[in-house]
């Protein structure tokens, strides 16, 4: 356990060192904002001037915190930023921070709660973008119902007909496995784990940068061992992040 | 108790597993972008080092309702989207104490040991409220944030597990760019019929945590 510890810690700690030598932009308007935080609440208490170079340290969400020639830290948003030049001159392209369309993402992150044939739903999913057009997801979500709790692991493949949409519509289609455990208060019934297979369609409505709300639906087949497979239906709203 | 730190241990090295993937994503995807030929001091906004992830450990007390209050210890991880929203997945551990009828009774019991362990997790959306400042002193200035927070999950106890609702809020203090102090307030709210009849059970919990930006 000690080493899984010190791995972690390892893995945890080396991060810094991919950090680059600092890239600096000038500023290009008469000036811009620092802030003492990376947020709108957070109190403007400096400005950099133009002419002035400053250093692009670390960015969260979409704030950069950046260092004055002089040394002074502070936290500009990107939208003061795009009011910088590069040493070659260009202004600088942060449009891809703000788009509404995934821009160059290739992970998501999502969460989301629903009806699973008629139990509470919790899902929790990863997603790997491939192109605009196809990615991938890993769900895993618990059913939670009256008499029985069932614990689904899927893998699906998603497909965007119509990327450019800001309301974007997806297909999808996968495999997986659904566990059913019985709830304690009835008589003693066996726990079974039955293959699945699901298809189903979604759609992705845009909140902010790089984060959606998200409606799907999803038929799923179970190939149980008794003599009729099983169909559920699934219906699911959450949220999505890209990153 | 093994059993528990080998989870902890598990989710956070799956997660600092998942950002190193993602950091070298981003820099596979820089190489292809820029092109050799020209000037090396081309900015790219992608290699700048981001912090939008953040995992911690808590630690504080679980009131169980009817079966008293005690200990609780976990771990969450959380993924802030906006400047104000973030989603955090958490996993927390408790065991519940003895209802007033057991302890009144003498020698009933209506759990065994093991149906008193109190193991939730949960998916959740948090808001970033109020931002601000904290001044210790005339040297130290610390940026904080109270926060509302809401989402559901699962609570396994007594043998079943309760679809849950959690709903509180929290103050996050930050002691430098990466290193978070928060102190947390939530509600579990889940239907049961341990004591026999079903009612809604409110479960309040009141913790204290650090947490890393990475």
């Amino acid at each position: 356990m000690f080493k899984a510890l010190t791995a972690c810690l390892l893995l945890v700690l080396t991060f810094p060192i991919y950090a680059k030598e600092a890239q600096q932009v000038q500023v290009a308007d008469p000036y811009i904002d620092l802030r003492t935080g990376p947020g709108k609440g957070y109190p403007k208490f400096y400005v950099a001037e133009q002419g002035h170079w400053i250093s692009l340290l670390k960015r969260k969400t979409s704030w950069f915190k950046v260092r004055l020639e002089n040394g002074t830290e502070g936290w500009v948003s990107d939208k003061q930023l795009i009011k910088t030049l590069t040493p070659s001159g260009k202004s600088l392209d942060v449009r891809k921070l703000d788009a509404d369309s995934l821009g160059d993402s290739h992970w998501g992150l999502g969460i989301s709660g629903g009806d699973f044939g008629g139990a509470d739903l919790v899902s929790l999913h990863i997603t790997y973008i491939f192109t605009e057009n196809i990615s991938t997801e890993l769900t895993l979500s618990q059913a939670l119902g009256t008499f029985s709790n069932n614990h689904l692991y899927d893998i699906s493949l998603q497909h965007r007909a119509f990327p450019e949409w800001k309301v974007s519509p997806y297909f999808t289609l996968g495999a997986g496995q659904i566990r059913t455990d019985p709830n304690a208060t009835l008589v003693a019934t066996e726990d079974r784990t039955d293959d699945t297979f699901h298809v189903g369609a979604g759609v992705e409505i845009p909140l902010a940068r790089r984060f959606a709300l998200r409606v799907e639906y999803r038929n799923y087949l179970a190939l149980t061992s008794r003599d009729d497979d099983e169909e559920i239906e699934q219906w699911k709203i959450g949220l999505n992040a890209y990153f | 108790m093994e059993n528990w730190f080998k989870r902890v241990f598990l989710a956070s090295a799956l997660f600092a597993c998942a950002g190193t993937v993602a950091a070298q994503q981003s820099e596979g995807g820089q190489a292809h972008a820029v092109d050799p030929d020209l000037e090396r001091q081309e900015i790219n906004i992608d290699a700048i080092d981001s912090e939008d992830f953040e995992i911690g450990l808590y630690y504080g007390i679980l009131s169980i309702e009817d079966f008293g209050s005690d200990t609780v210890a976990g771990i969450r991880a959380a993924y802030h989207v906006t400047e104000t929203v973030f989603m955090e997945a958490a996993y927390g551990m408790s065991e519940a104490g003895e209802t007033s009828f057991e302890v009144l009774s003498g020698s009933a019991q209506l759990l065994t040991d093991d149906q008193r362990d109190f193991n939730y997790y949960n998916v959740s959306v948090g808001l970033n409220i109020l931002p601000g400042e904290t001044f210790i002193g005339s040297r130290w200035a610390f940026n904080t944030a109270l926060y509302v927070i809401g989402g559901i999950g699962s609570t396994e106890f007594a043998d079943d597990d309760h679809f849950t609702i959690n709903f509180g809020a929290g103050y996050r203090l930050l002691f430098n760019d990466w290193l978070a102090m928060h102190v947390d307030v939530r509600d579990h709210l889940f239907d049961s019929d341990i004591i026999g009849t079903e009612k809604t059970v409110h479960n309040i919990e009141f913790t204290a945590g650090f947490s890393v930006f990475f």
